[in-house]
């Protein structure tokens, strides 16, 4: 088919040019919305998103075009592979940059992952695996804890 | 026409395999909120909210709440199966799912439509729910007593957005048949559904079950 063939051109904020076949970059809604409204012509500026984070999204898409026929469970245990490759500051970007170019099930994915990492850690210890500083007063916490106790349990 | 980054000048770091990063200030609420809302509403509540101001504003916002419900799968049910000799122990807590065809949800399934966890042991009269985004508190009575074959379930009605509870019970000894009643939370009556043959099955909790709603074992059921 000759419209699978087409190329789309993406231009990342650090200058790099990426050729994305057409079925891999309409994986992107907005690469999608662009092809259809006959914007995609020419090379499509990416401001806001580096070539090393770009790659990372075309490999993820491709994956999933190339893994259309492969079982569910094998496309779960790709995305978990790839996901887990990606360190914490890296995964900050996909995140970012897969709400902008509106990859649904890349976004998924990254969410979910920094969901898995939250998951089972105390108030310190997500403090400290995100580096958020805790800006409550002692007052504050103290009121918090105190609402937590009764409307949950007794214990913490 | 392409903004989206409020600090697009930071690079990321490829490789950085120290597991820490100082991210989280980059990412609009929408997208705290993405990751938030995959979290259970006790994780969310004792521990989540606890971190930041940031945090505790976002999750204590009822738009949160509805983002956080959008999130859950399907409607399933929980029973529970309450220990005559220590009567404050739960001693079953189950799961079950109505997207089975085999199950008899799709007569009464427009009453279950979202998650839930518990509701219900003794003395069930004294339960209560609590409301933390808005602090309201409100005593929720039984249609009837509870027996070892009753059993009480919260719901999120997703079309309505309301709160509902579905109780089911055996009336009598002698019966066959299951009694369904409905509550809407916030009002106080109960309103009888229907009757029938069969109950909900238990059924094991997925591994990623969400829950909206808790109940400690001195009968206190909240929920966000």
């Amino acid at each position: 088919m000759a419209s699978t063939l087409k190329k789309i051109i993406l231009k990342s904020c650090d200058g790099k040019i990426l050729e994305v076949e057409e079925a891999v970059a309409v994986q992107s809604q907005m690469i999608k919305n662009m092809i259809e409204d006959d914007c995609a012509n020419e090379e499509i500026p990416l401001p806001d998103i580096t070539g090393e984070i770009l790659s990372m999204i075309i490999e993820y898409c491709k994956m999933h075009v190339d893994g259309e026929n492969n079982s569910n469970n094998e496309l779960i245990a790709r995305d978990a592979d790839f996901i887990t490759r990606v360190d914490l500051n890296t995964l900050y970007y996909l995140i970012v940059a897969a709400n902008f170019l509106n990859v649904k099930s890349l976004l998924d994915l990254t969410c979910q992952r920094v969901a898995d990492i939250i998951k089972g850690k105390s108030p310190e210890e997500i403090r400290l695996t995100f580096n958020i500083k805790n800006d409550f007063t002692p007052e504050e916490e103290e009121e918090i804890r105190k609402k937590n106790a009764w409307a949950f349990d007794y214990k913490d | 026409m392409f903004s989206f980054m409020s600090a697009p000048q930071r690079q990321p770091t490829l490789g950085d395999d120290t597991g820490n990063g100082g991210g989280f200030e980059y990412l609009a609420d929408d997208l705290v909120v993405e990751i938030l809302r995959q979290l259970t509403a006790e994780h969310l509540w004792l521990r989540c909210r606890r971190v930041c101001r940031r945090w505790y504003a976002l999750i204590s916002s009822p738009p949160f709440a509805r983002a956080h419900l959008q999130q859950s799968p399907s409607t399933f049910f929980a029973w529970y199966l309450a220990r005559y000799t220590t009567p404050k122990l739960i001693t079953s807590l189950d799961f079950i799912f109505p997207d089975n065809a085999s199950r008899p949800f799709s007569v009464i399934n427009e009453v279950l439509v979202e998650n839930w966890k518990l509701f219900g042991a003794y003395p069930v009269a004294s339960a209560k729910k609590f409301n933390p985004i808005t602090g309201e508190l409100i005593s929720i009575h039984n249609p009837i007593t509870f027996t070892l074959s009753g059993f009480c379930g919260f719901f999120y009605h997703s079309s309505r957005q309301e709160y509902k509870l579905l109780h089911c019970h055996r009336p009598g000894n002698t019966g066959t048949n299951f009694a369904y009643a409905m509550l809407t939370l916030g009002s106080t009556q109960w309103r009888n559904l229907c009757s029938l043959p069969h109950r909900v099955r238990p059924e094991s909790p997925p591994g990623n079950t969400r829950q909206h709603s808790l109940l400690d074992d001195s009968c206190f059921i909240s929920h966000m």
